[in-house]
């Protein structure tokens, strides 16, 4: 005859296990969904990256530009929701790894910042003011999330403004070699128009540096 | 008072600290899901306890009762008390002795007005238990039933305790305890589900593990000799009614319950006076802790030394280690948000805001938990309320509410300032 404290303790055991299979399953989902759209526009991003090239192999062709242009900044505008969406992800799981996903992303977004300077060189891509952000990802930071209240806000109301996040932490070296570059030596910190501003940095100073357009 | 205070503070920060250390090593998650299991898992031997009880055969023989009643101004409530006990029907002769303990009210004079009660007047308070004390040298017959002056028993409750001591070792018998009614205002509501929960479903589940860990205070029935055995209520307690049910089980006597006895009982009016109760029954229990330590984990008191006495304890302090942690959050986001709404932080305070234990990691990973959490309490609702052989009323649901979310945190907070009180030292009281 098992005792009651055994048949409780097995039954203790079979709910939580249920649980951990039905939150790794919930996990990933989520995780999968945002790994399809993150390869969704990687795809996007070598398409614009191929037309970019075609326009230097044709004699910077000028035509090119406005598409190259308008895609941009969609390509920008849908990168920038899918890290809002990535951060949630990570925040949400419990069992699903998400740092390789995290890790694509970055690079991802590292390479659209850079496709977009070439832009810049090539076409005079004028419509895009980058503010670079740079934030510790492995540790909550109170002033971090000030920042980026105040960045979003800026992204919102300005068309021109568009916001490359970052991480300075993760050891990924076009991360780091952005942060050597700019010379980050604390978090938050922010680069616009080529200078580099650490801790919290207000609406009003980072707009003395840029029209809101 | 100056001396209360200052400790008081050297213990906060003690407390602080270890909290401190506690949280900075443990991550949230892992608390909660620790705090989870240890509570399904209590949550679930219980549940199979109470499936599987067994129903009491009851004794046939009806012993002589002596009812001993302690009054300390009682004017309000000791004439329905004893006309309720004057209308036990109970099939032998008993004997109703009331103790007025220097009341300084009209207790006396209503006690007079009933001719078949004995009573017995205390020139200066001395208290409930040797109030019971005293009238026990009284006591002529073979069962003792103790009754609170503000407590009214149903018209069988007696018959029906008294069927329990079936067998020698049988020292108590318990009652199903209920809050009188009509429950006066919003907390008396709660109250009344409490008791319905606690004193139905609880204590069967106790009792078939031969646990009950009171036998409690508005009535029970003692074994005269069991009383006799063990000397008495112990008369420096301020839950002698906790003490003498750990007393008779370290001396290898039984408590039996039974909860087709109804005993109705007054119970607080204000959150204020419910929490002072509270940390009195909670203070009593960490004394008579100290005072009973070799019952815990004691296999020689069976499942009540293995498991029951001592799981009660970690369950009210893994409540504390949980309601503390959630405090310690919301005062570092205080804190944050404070800073904020300063200037330091130049934006919107709301979202300096720290979602900490209510992060989606942590929700999600407990929505499992909290989903059997709802079902088992809503079970055991249930439950107690067939127990009681009463169904919810829509009016209810208010208190319903209440009582199976935010009255764990109130219950967690009195358990804390118990803690302190005792870590302290100050002075229990009544």
């Amino acid at each position: 005859m098992v005792s009651v404290y055994v048949k409780a303790l097995i039954i203790t055991i079979v709910i939580f296990v249920g649980n951990f299979f039905f939150i790794k399953y919930l996990d990933d989902s989520r995780a999968g969904e945002v790994q399809a759209r993150l390869e969704k526009a990687e795809e996007e991003l070598q398409s614009a990256r191929l037309l970019l090239l075609y326009s230097q192999a044709f004699n910077n062709s000028p035509e090119i530009c406005p598409l190259l242009e308008t895609r941009t900044n969609e390509q920008i505008n849908r990168l920038y929701a899918l890290y809002q969406e990535l951060q949630s992800v990570s925040n949400t799981n419990v069992f699903t790894d998400t740092s390789r996903i995290k890790t694509r992303y970055i690079l991802s977004n590292a390479e659209l910042y850079l496709y977009a300077v070439q832009l810049k060189k090539t076409c005079g891509y004028a419509g895009m003011d980058p503010i670079l952000y740079f934030y510790p990802d492995k540790q909550d930071c109170v002033e971090c999330r000030a920042q980026a209240q105040v960045l979003d806000k800026l992204r919102d109301d300005c068309n021109n403004i568009r916001i490359f996040a970052f991480p300075t932490d993760l050891n990924i070296s076009i991360a780091d070699a952005l942060k050597e570059r700019y010379a980050i030596s604390q978090t938050p910190a922010i680069v616009v128009a080529d200078k580099t501003f650490g801790g919290i940095t207000s609406r009003e100073q980072i707009l003395r540096m840029l029209q809101c357009g | 008072m100056r001396g209360f205070w200052l400790s008081a503070i050297a213990v906060l920060a003690v407390f602080a600290v270890l909290f401190h250390v506690l949280f900075s090593l443990v991550p949230y998650l892992v608390i909660f899901l620790a705090a989870n299991f240890f509570f399904i898992y209590v949550a679930i031997t219980y549940l199979l306890t109470y499936w599987e009880r067994e129903q009491e055969r009851p004794s046939s023989r009806f012993a002589s009762v002596t009812v001993i009643i302690s009054a300390f101004n009682s004017g309000k409530t000791l004439e329905k008390c004893l006309k309720s006990v004057l209308a036990l029907e109970y099939p032998k002769k008993m004997q109703v002795i009331l103790v007025d303990d220097a009341s300084t009210d009209d207790t006396f004079s209503i006690a007079k007005r009933f001719p078949q009660v004995e009573i017995l007047r205390h020139p200066k308070n001395l208290g409930k238990a040797a109030s019971i004390n005293r009238a026990l040298k009284k006591a002529k017959c073979e069962l003792i039933a103790c009754i609170d002056s503000d407590t009214y028993p149903a018209k069988d409750a007696l018959k029906k305790m008294v069927a329990l001591f079936n067998e020698p070792k049988v020292g108590a018998a318990t009652a199903l305890i209920c809050v009188e009614k009509p429950a006066k205002n919003f907390v008396q509501k709660v109250q009344e589900i409490e008791y319905h929960a606690a004193f139905g479903f609880w204590h069967t589940a106790l009792s078939q593990l031969d646990g009950l860990l009171v036998t409690p205070g508005p009535m029970s029935v003692y074994s005269k000799k069991a009383l006799e055995n063990i000397g008495g209520f112990d008369e420096g307690n301020i839950t002698e009614d906790m003490e003498i049910a750990l007393h008779l089980q370290d001396q290898g006597w039984k408590i039996k319950l039974t909860t087709d006895a109804k005993v109705f009982t007054e119970v607080p009016q204000s959150w204020k006076a419910l929490f002072r109760q509270r940390l009195r029954w909670l203070r009593g229990k960490i004394y008579n802790g100290f005072k009973y330590k070799h019952i815990i984990f004691n296999a020689q008191h069976g499942s009540f030394g293995k498991f029951v006495y001592p799981i009660s304890f970690v369950i009210e302090l893994l409540g504390v280690v949980v309601v503390a942690r959630a405090v310690w959050m919301h005062v570092g986001n205080f804190l944050n948000m404070l800073s904020g709404m300063a200037g330091i932080i130049a934006v919107d305070p709301s979202l300096l805001y720290n979602p900490g234990i209510y992060s989606n990691a942590v929700i999600n990973s407990s929505a499992f938990f909290f989903l059997f959490t709802i079902i088992v309490w809503g079970y055991i609702v249930w439950a107690s309320f067939g127990i009681a052989k009463e169904k919810p009323r829509i009016s209810q649901i208010p208190a319903l509410v209440v009582f199976m979310t935010l009255y764990s945190m109130f219950i967690s907070l009195v358990y804390f300032s118990g803690m302190v009180h005792e870590a302290v030292g100050s002075e229990r009281k009544w």
